[in-house]
């Protein structure tokens, strides 16, 4: 996979995430506007420093900014397949997510450090146009993922809860309860101890995807089982397309550590 | 111009890292680094040391007639599964917009504020008005009731009888 090709599909995915969490946002806030644009202040945000984000929180800019967001989501799509995306582009993502983030983050959005990670990767790389910096590019993103993975799973690993193997149970009673895939699950319940034990290994050791490309595809189909599973139970679909969306990177620098460790020895 | 974009790249893993594993040494960046979308300790679906909601919470309502009749006090549903929820996951957002305006509400009741006239208090009632179950009611009132992890009496907060819209 050539350097070109990682940044396309890592695009593509966070793209098609960004776009994604733009129309859900649309479509949410449009919804429960009564009580979900309730006038947001100093007071309730704790910082008087950041009012000027507060400003584009608030009525009638938040509409604006989601209107943008939706917009220059498709037009980040539309621009990437033409292979013609502007250095700023990116940047724009960024800045229109996040004058109006103080709302955004009110319905969940853990997944946007590392969508703005891939976005100024993404703007320097079109920037720069150089192999190298483009190259570190990708070093940064598998970095910053593989830290990502392996925080969420040091964090779990300090709960009793993902300790004693019932992570994966309260998942599911969270969310499922009522279904019958639910009382399916709760005859089942030593398969979902092994799941919980299973997701804490995986996020620990998600880092060793970057030492060889057979690796990489071997956690890529565990981590994109993992993120699409909890975006069929959940709902939450927005880590699918941001954790996903920095595999490419990882699958390049993997090819580049393993070829440097051959000529090595 | 390659120095420069390593140095930021350095320094932006290295305020993660620190976020993560010692997020005091970050100081008083810390907080505005995690409200404004910059910084993640990824601690998803765990129950945190330092969470202001260690313990359960349970929203209920009672739908009350102009004759003054009133229902017994009902859950509030918690999210529904949703075949389409992958695409358009909106019952899980509202999940997590109702424990944000609950967090609020009970951070100012523990700071001795009065909870019932907090924003978020109103906020969650609108929500359960507009959007809890349908009811032919002229009225509806909410209460919150949480559970302290420790073995402390539970926290009751109810709001006044709302006319429903």
């Amino acid at each position: 996979m050539t350097i070109g090709e990682s940044y396309f599909l890592i695009s593509l995915l966070t793209g098609i995430g960004y776009l994604q969490t733009s129309f859900t946002e649309l479509a949410f806030f449009n919804k429960f506007s009564r009580a979900a644009t309730y006038p947001l202040s100093a007071e309730t945000v704790g910082s008087k420093k950041l009012s000027l984000f507060i400003v584009g929180s608030n009525k009638p800019l938040i509409h604006f900014f989601m209107f943008l967001k939706s917009i220059s989501g498709g037009l980040f799509l539309f621009f990437l397949f033409y292979d013609t995306i502007p250095f700023y582009l990116p940047v724009l993502l960024i800045l229109f997510d996040q004058l109006g983030f103080f709302r955004f983050r009110l319905i969940g959005r853990s997944e946007t450090p590392l969508i703005r990670v891939v976005l100024t990767s993404l703007a320097i790389h079109l920037y720069a146009e150089s192999s190298f910096i483009s190259e570190i590019g990708l070093v940064f993103i598998s970095a910053m993922l593989s830290l990502a993975y392996f925080a969420s799973g040091y964090q779990k690993r300090k709960d009793p809860k993902w300790r004693n193997g019932t992570g994966v149970l309260n998942f599911t009673q969270r969310y499922l309860s009522g279904t019958q895939l639910y009382s399916f699950l709760m005859r089942i319940q030593s398969p979902l101890r092994l799941l919980s034990y299973l997701v804490v290994f995986f996020e620990l050791c998600f880092f060793l995807s970057l030492l060889h490309p057979n690796v990489a595809i071997v956690l890529f189909c565990f981590g994109a089982l993992f993120h699409f599973g909890i975006s069929i139970t959940a709902g939450i679909n927005e880590f699918l397309w941001a954790f996903t969306g920095c595999y490419p990177a990882i699958f390049y620098v993997s090819h580049l550590v393993s070829e440097q460790f051959r000529n090595f020895i | 111009m390659t120095l420069a974009v390593i140095l930021i790249y350095a320094v932006w893993f290295l305020i993660w890292v620190l976020y993560i594993f010692k997020p005091r040494w970050l100081g008083r960046l810390r907080y505005p680094l995690h409200i404004t979308g910059w910084a993640n300790n990824w601690s998803m679906f765990v129950q945190q040391k330092n969470a202001s909601l260690k313990g359960s919470y349970q929203i209920f309502f009672k739908d009350v007639n102009s004759e003054n009749k009133a229902s017994e006090w009902i859950q509030m549903p918690k999210v529904a599964w949703q075949p389409l929820a992958s695409f358009m996951g909106l019952e899980v957002r509202k999940e997590t917009l109702i424990r944000h305006f609950t967090k609020g509400v009970l951070k100012a009741h523990h700071s001795g504020e009065a909870p019932d006239i907090h924003p978020f208090f109103h906020s969650l009632c609108e929500l359960v008005l507009a959007h809890g179950p349908k009811t032919v009611s002229d009225f509806r009132q909410v209460k919150i009731e949480y559970y302290p992890a420790e073995d402390k009496e539970p926290v009751v907060i109810k709001s006044k009888l709302l006319p429903v819209i």
